[in-house]
């Protein structure tokens, strides 16, 4: 049969003409042809739905074949009519055709065309293709249609299929839409006649993945079961355990709760519940709750109605005290307690699982279980005695004195203190010691630079080594002709990837996109790339606002931005401001330090910078800015404004007297600099032509302060030198209406800048930074930041606030590393201040576990090194929850860890605690303080509780005014328990 | 028409096609309870590609509870991707059986946890009957009975049954189409090299164990890294790097065994220089070993720790596990097609194609020094120690941590050549 006929009977849209004109054609024939019949169907798919012209085209082309392109089926338009695809079972490869899905609508007398065709054609092929089908559909569901198996083994046009790849096939059509649809009867239904179905497959339905029993899923699959059982077509019985054993396996939890669903609508009789006994006995050890509670319900039914007896199912309690919620081990402490009030004589079958309870978790589960043991306790002997001392250890401290006041009671065991397995008498201290603050190395050589600038480009989380790399970079200049062909691929990466773009998968100083393109020429010209030199600096400013940035459009000098212009203010709400400030402060000031080392490096000028830090987290050593000075000096190069400003910042407090001394040989302006700033005397005369900005910074890093008259002799700010710039404001804002997870608290700034700051352009810079702190993503870049001004941090940490609290209910920290804020809490010269101790409370109230890890650790280490206070932790607190949004429950939870480190920790964390209830009991200096709290359990029962847990393994007494306070509060139920307990 | 048109090819991905090998799983009967017999029997049934049944035990599980947590475990881990979301696929252990131990193992769907179950025949009574790794049937039935068994249920374990039960099963025979994934093959090999470097770091009892599961960050697991800590008992995670700590990458990679921890007489915890943890719980069922990749996010199949070894000598595949608790080597001869393991080694791969287009110069005659000249770029590769340095960004990422770039791999197989 030639092509021709073939074109004719697939447009004339009868199944059966492509059936005859395809008979008794060889298989040569067919593969002939195959490309072509193909490459014309996909035409008339294609050009059907083209332009004009084309479809002018196709037109005649179809004219040509007495056809009416009119009358072309509506299916081509979006890909092959369903004659065609009769057609392409006859002449396409059996591989071919085991790639395309089967789930389209083509009617029944379509797919016994294409079968027919197929069992003239090559037989042998039908089973292979149908397991191909299948296999492809367990992988990606819908690619076959499952009402079409059924339907193809009901028509004998295959065997029957077996095995879950067509399982999953059938159950898939719990999700189709069951309508008759080109007559294909696509209706589960006829699963009542499948006897393969009956006698094996439906036993199978709960042991895969599927949405059978889905709540959303239509109900079809569930009313055929349920009609099943009525015509007694399948064993109710035996189905009933296939469903009960599918609740131990390990299905997603939105099919076991569709499963248990079922099987409480099944509604068992009670002879039949008597015979799923013991499977309710092993479901309770289900780690869904909701499984274990339909299978102690049921059990109970069958006790309460006493089909069995209690003591039948006693030893299958166990488990059950495995699942760490709550909810199902009160009820089966609760019933215990029933039936062995009603039978005495069952309680020592009963004390094993009351035994297990006690290593429940849950504080209210253990209570509940020493209470049950106390009023047994005349039954109870020495065993069960032995048996709860060792549990004694693990067990809450609120409950322990009571678990060994009855192990007293029962037997005379000799008195060993078990208040824990391990060491947490008070005098013992736990902590690691907090880590020194380690001197670092200089890189020393090109080879070593080489290396580490390799590394660093594409992983570094560390400032520091940002740090030592730039200033390895100034001391040592570009690497010497020797070495150009080994850094030669460094500074081809740094030419390929010295764009705004990030570069993908990479973690190091690559991934700064804020500081990107002045870096990125640094360690080009360093790695000995000339071509880049003369390039011009392609600072962008809109590129630089796609990162949520806006900078002036030169770095150098800096000017001072006009805020009001170049900040965004918007109404987020009707009658609140919100003003969204995108700049980056802190990333000028790095972009005003690599400035001038660029040029120092076209120069060919080496010298140390004088901000590198000498010492782990960002110190400088005082004799070591003395030494470089000293080298700017003999170089006779002028000193880098913003480079001094910050080394001054860094200044650590140690050896400031003996460096000073050593600094005879500087010049005048520098000694008077550095008399100001290493708490030295002011020499005499008039202050140095230097500026005004190295003095003003000079102040503020005094340990001892100027005097008012020293003050007024050289021109500075008090409130700067002091520290108390900027004035933050705390204001907690409602959740915003419509903006999901979003939570405002704003600080902000007082931004009255004295006159003379906005003259000076570095120290305007680093007074902006003052007020509000942004940064990009990159941790070391977070890191580098404490360094800006680490006497005083205020600022860095309302930064962290900021942005912490936008996240507090996103867990993930892929692109928001504010873990790299904490690294600053460690730092042993910080003492920490109100918006660190806030950012902590964030982190503790946050979902992200990498901020909430460290933030422990950090409380952990600065607790017992008294670097952080009770009271600036509390006033912390007080401040974050007069909002409404914080969790209470995961607070106490995460503040458990940080109390569990050690007695000292646990002390604070009461305190902290004890301050936070009063301040919630009695309302002081704030107007908004939620006395209701405290009459929501839900909401800061944990926390009660907590601080009861304290108190009860510590030395910390709860103070009077508390007590009193909270005697006032009205609570009802547990709340009133808990603060019942702290009284 | 090519595959990927729209009419034919309606978003048929197959996630494994590249790299995975299809394989199927044919059993002649169900792994699960047999309730013909007159004791509680769990049969488990056995299959290698030569169509081989064996069978290798019998015997009454003396800690029930105790066996059956740690082959649901196993189970768990099999069918389980740490890294991704993607559905399981069902995977079945491999068992080796001697005639004092029988080791279920297998990786995990992500190929960054090892796990692996040594049952001792002396937790049974009964014993051995046939030595040899096959592949054991942990479809649906088999985990809900082991879901089933209790503390106190008389359980006879049979791994296999004989011929004269074989030829008379009236049992269905069960048959599983899966893709096998490439790397999980692959990892057979590299984690017997990764065990080998393991040294035993902490060990705690069973209170100390659940205390540190307690610790463990419920939600999403932290990005990085926490150190475990042990001092006067105390057991804690912290995020600050220890010496005597042991580094946890991935905290639910751990999480997952807490079925364990009730049943185990402790936990030790193993790992070596680059981070691979080893954790291993003893009970009296038997030992169960976990073992982690440095990060989850990466598989042993990507360690390349063979890859030295490979480029110099010619391949050959280890027919020997190891077991890091008795430091002893174990004969296995894993019922998979090998003949692709070569293939899988694409690192080596691009060194060998680099040696073929003359990509590989020595920089100087006296030193370890080369350039490798690819058509896109230039690396410098030196030796110091005869440990290889790169310049190149994946040497920059990862170090030698995962075995040599292909670069180093490339000079060193040009050094090679030459001597």
């Amino acid at each position: 049969m030639d092509l021709l006929s073939i074109k004719k009977a697939v447009l004339s849209n009868k199944p059966q003409n492509v059936v005859r004109v395809f008979e008794g054609m060889p298989e040569k024939d067919r593969k002939a042809i195959a490309k072509e019949l193909l490459a014309w169907l996909e035409r008339v798919h294609r050009d059907c739905t083209a332009g004009a012209r084309v479809q002018g085209q196709l037109r005649e082309d179809l004219r040509e074949l007495d056809f009416d392109m009119d009358k072309l089926d509506e299916s081509y338009r979006y890909g092959f009519s369903p004659v065609a695809r009769v057609a392409l079972f006859a002449t396409q490869p059996m591989g071919e055709l085991a790639t395309h899905d089967w789930t389209y609508d083509d009617g029944e007398a379509c797919i016994e065309a294409a079968f027919a065709i197929l069992a003239e054609r090559a037989p042998h092929w039908i089973d292979d293709l149908v397991s191909k089908w299948l296999d492809n559909n367990s992988r990606t569901p819908g690619v076959v249609d499952g009402a079409l198996i059924l339907a193809g083994v009901e028509r004998d046009l295959f065997k029957q299929p077996e095995g879950q790849a067509y399982l999953e096939c059938v159950a898939g059509m719990a999700d189709e839409d069951f309508k008759e649809s080109k007559g294909i009867k696509r209706d589960i239904a006829t699963l009542e006649s499948n006897d393969s179905f009956l006698d094996r497959d439906v036993f199978h339905l709960t042991t895969f993945t599927n949405t059978i029993f889905h709540g959303h899923s239509k109900s079809a699959y569930r009313s055929l079961l349920k009609r099943l059982f009525v015509k007694k077509k399948i064993d109710r019985t035996k189905f009933l355990e296939s469903l009960l054993s599918g609740l131990l396996l390990d299905h997603k939890k939105n099919q076991l709760q569709g499963m248990t669903r079922f099987f409480e609508e099944l509604k068992l009789a009670e002879e039949e519940s008597k015979q799923m006994a013991v499977e309710y006995g092993r479901l309770l050890a289900s780690p869904h709750s909701f499984v274990a509670s339909m299978a102690l319900k049921r059990l109970q039914d069958l006790v309460d109605s006493r089909t069995i007896a209690f003591t039948d199912c006693v030893n299958t309690l166990n488990p059950a005290f495995e699942n760490p919620a709550k909810g199902n081990a009160n009820k089966i402490l609760t019933w215990i307690n029933k039936q062995t009030k009603a039978d005495g004589s069952i309680i020592p079958r009963a004390v094993e699982p009351v035994l297990s309870a006690l290593g429940h978790p849950e504080v209210d589960v253990q209570k509940k279980a020493v209470k049950l043991l106390s009023t047994w306790k005349k039954r109870l002997h020495r065993d069960h005695a032995a048996m709860m001392r060792d549990v004694a250890s693990s067990v809450s401290a609120t409950v322990r004195k009571s678990l060994l006041e009855l192990t007293d009671e029962i037997g005379d065991l000799p008195q060993v203190l078990t208040k824990s397995a391990t060491d947490t008498s008070p005098e013992v201290d736990d902590t690691p010691a907090p880590q020194p603050c380690r001197r670092l190395v200089p890189i020393a050589t090109h080879e070593e630079l080489i290396d580490r600038v390799s590394a660093a480009l594409e992983v570094t989380e560390s400032g520091i080594e940002a740090e030592q790399i730039l200033e390895a970079i100034s001391r040592l200049g570009p690497v010497p002709a020797a070495l150009e062909s080994r850094a030669a691929p460094i500074s081809k990466r740094a030419a390929e990837e010295c764009g705004w773009s990030m570069v993908p998968g990479c973690r190091g100083l690559a991934d700064a996109p804020d500081a990107k393109p002045r870096m990125w020429r640094v360690i080009a010209i360093a790695m000995g790339m000339k071509e880049l030199v003369h390039l011009e600096h392609d600072f962008d400013e809109d590129e630089a606002a796609d990162f949520g940035m806006s900078y002036p459009p030169q770095m150098v000098p800096i000017p001072l931005p006009d805020y009001e212009a170049d900040g965004e203010y918007s109404e987020r709400s009707p009658g609140y401001a919100y003003r969204s400030i995108n700049y980056a402060w802190h990333s000028r000031i790095l972009w005003q330090r690599l400035e001038p080392l660029e040029r120092r490096l076209l120069e060919g000028t080496l010298l140390p910078l004088l901000a590198s830090p000498t010492h782990d987290r960002g110190w400088i050593e005082p004799s070591a800015l003395i030494d470089r000075l000293r080298q700017w000096q003999s170089a006779n190069v002028t000193i880098d404004t913003c480079d001094m400003a910050l080394a001054l910042m860094r200044l650590r407090t140690e050896g400031r007297t003996a460096a000073l001394k050593s600094a005879k040989d500087l010049g005048a302006d520098v000694k008077w600099v550095l008399a100001v700033a290493l708490d030295g005397k002011l020499p005499k005369g008039t202050p140095p032509e230097i500026g005004t900005t190295l003095l003003q910074v000079a102040a503020r890093v005094r340990t001892v302060p100027l005097s008012k008259a020293e003050e007024e002799r050289i021109g500075i700010d008090a409130d700067y030198a002091s520290g108390e710039l900027p004035k933050l404001q705390w204001r907690m804002n409602q959740k915003i209406e419509k903006l999901k997870q979003t939570h405002d608290l704003v600080m902000q700034a007082d931004w009255n800048s004295p006159p003379w700051m906005s003259e000076d352009p570095v120290l305007s810079e680093l007074h902006r930074y003052k007020h509000v702190h942004l940064h990009s993503a990159s941790s070391w870049r977070l890191e580098m930041d404490a360094w800006n001004d680490p006497y005083h941090r205020e600022a860095y940490f309302a930064g962290a606030m900021r942005r912490l609290v936008d996240r507090v209910e996103n867990g993930s920290s892929n692109s928001a590393p504010y873990h790299a804020y904490f690294e600053a809490l460690f730092d042993d010269q910080f003492q920490w201040s109100l918006t660190a101790c806030g950012a902590v409370v964030l982190a503790l109230l946050g979902k992200d576990n990498d901020v909430l890890a460290v933030a422990t650790d950090a409380m952990n280490e600065a607790i017992p090194a008294t670097r952080v206070t009770p009271e600036i932790m509390t006033d912390a607190m007080v401040r974050v929850f007069i909002a409404p949004w914080p969790r209470a429950a995961r607070f106490a939870e995460n503040l458990a860890r940080v109390a569990e480190a050690g007695p000292k920790q646990q002390q604070f964390v009461a305190q902290c605690l004890a301050g936070l209830i009063q301040a919630w009991c009695e309302p002081t200096e704030f107007k908004r303080v939620q006395t209701k709290r405290l009459e929501k359990p839900a909401d800061c029962l944990k926390l009660i509780e907590l601080l009861n847990e304290c108190v009860a393994d510590s030395e910390f007494e709860v103070p009077p005014s508390l007590l009193q306070s909270i005697s006032k509060v009205k609570a009802k139920g547990k709340i009133a328990s808990a603060l019942a307990a702290m009284a | 028409m090519t595959r990927h048109d729209p009419p034919w090819d309606c978003g048929i991905t197959n996630r494994f096609s590249v790299n995975a090998i299809p394989f199927t799983y044919r059993y002649p009967y169900p792994s699960g309870f047999n309730a013909s017999r007159a004791q509680a029997t769990l049969e488990t049934a056995t299959f290698d590609p030569q169509a081989l049944h064996p069978y290798f035990f019998s015997g009454v599980s003396l800690a029930p509870r105790s066996f059956a947590q740690m082959l649901l475990l196993l189970s768990k881990v099999v069918r389980t991707h740490f890294h991704l979301h993607l559905p399981p696929d069902y995977l079945d252990p491999v068992i080796t059986a001697s005639p004092a131990t029988l080791r279920l193992e297998g990786f995990s769907a992500c190929c960054g946890v090892y796990a692996r179950a040594d049952l001792p025949t002396d937790a049974f009574e009964g014993g051995t009957l046939a030595s040899g790794t096959t592949n054991v049937d942990f479809g649906p039935a088999m985990q809900s009975a082991l879901n089933r068994i209790g503390d106190t249920d008389e359980i006879v374990w049979r791994v296999g049954r004989d011929e004269v039960e074989l030829s008379t099963s009236s049992d269905s025979i069960i048959e599983r189409k899966v893709k096998l994934p490439a790397r999980w093959v692959k990892c057979f090999t590299e984690v017997q090299t990764i065990q080998k470097r393991l040294k035993p770091r902490l060990k705690l009892s069973r209170d100390q164990s659940v205390k540190l599961f307690k610790l463990l960050p419920k939600g999403k697991p932290p990005k990085r890294p926490l150190t475990i800590t042990e001092s006067r008992g105390r057991v804690g995670l912290s995020t600050r790097p220890s010496s005597e700590g042991v580094r946890l990458s991935g905290v639910h990679r751990l999480a997952v065994a807490e079925p364990l921890l009730r049943s185990s007489d402790y936990l030790r915890i193993w790992n070596d220089e680059a981070d691979n943890t080893g954790w291993e719980w003893s009970g009296p069922a038997g030992r169960f070993f976990l073992l982690h990749s440095p990060q989850p996010y990466r598989a042993f199949s990507g360690e390349g720790q063979n890859l030295l070894e490979f480029a110099t000598t010619p391949w050959a595949i280890s027919n020997s596990g190891f077991d890091v608790v008795e430091q002893s080597d174990f004969m296995r001869s894993l019922p998979f097609d090998l003949d692709r393991m070569e293939r899988m080694q694409s690192r080596l791969k691009s060194a060998r194609r680099l040696l073929d287009i003359g990509g590989v110069e020595r920089a100087d005659e006296k030193t370890d020094e080369f350039h490798i000249h690819s058509s896109n770029s230039s690396q410098y590769v030196r030796f110091v120690d005869g440990e290889g340095i790169c310049s190149c960004k994946w040497y920059a990422r990862h170090k030698n941590e995962r075995g040599p770039c292909k670069h180093i791999l490339a000079a060193l197989l040009f050094g090679e050549s030459q001597s």
